[in-house]
């Protein structure tokens, strides 16, 4: 979805960034198996999760929750959602909450 | 896993962060290879999505 909404994201003047803790090498490869991305995949790697940590995001079992952080362009958070880990947010909430800002 | 798209929000604010704070800096590497500080990117509005595994669906 982020890949492919790029036009919508670049309308609202928003950077998507991709974070886990995989090392960059496997974020290559997944990008390279998407066929490209034009925004980055973050290494949360070493020491290991902490910026999903600083965020609360951290599942127990070691991996960051699927979790999206709305910040604005003088870097105060304005939205946040938690999803199930199974579950990719749907886009629609957060293009409503783009619009909010400009 | 096999990801599903849903609405089923858990919450909106975790134990660290909430809505109105200032969002915690940090500064890490892309696939690319390049750094990536948030800080640097005032001006422009930042969608940060946080995802459990490479290769677990978007």
């Amino acid at each position: 979805m982020y890949e492919r909404e790029q036009e919508r994201f670049r309308t609202a003047d928003a950077q998507v960034v991709g974070v886990s803790t995989d090392s960059r090498y496997a974020n290559a490869a997944w990008a390279a198996q998407l066929g490209g991305l034009s925004f980055p995949l973050l290494s949360d790697f070493y020491p290991h999760g902490a910026v999903a940590e600083r965020y609360g995001v951290l599942n127990p079992r070691g991996m960051p929750e699927r979790a999206i952080f709305v910040i604005d362009k003088a870097g105060i958070v304005r939205y946040i959602d938690v999803h199930k880990l199974v579950e990719a947010p749907d886009e629609t909430v957060l293009f409503e909450e783009l619009a909010k800002l400009k | 896993m096999s990801v599903i798209t849903g609405r089923t929000s858990l919450a909106a604010e975790t134990p660290t962060v909430k809505v109105g704070d200032p969002a915690p800096d940090f500064t890490l590497s892309s696939h690319t290879g390049e750094e990536f500080h948030l800080a640097d990117k005032r001006g422009t509005n930042v969608v940060l999505a946080f995802y459990p595994f490479a290769f677990s669906g978007t």
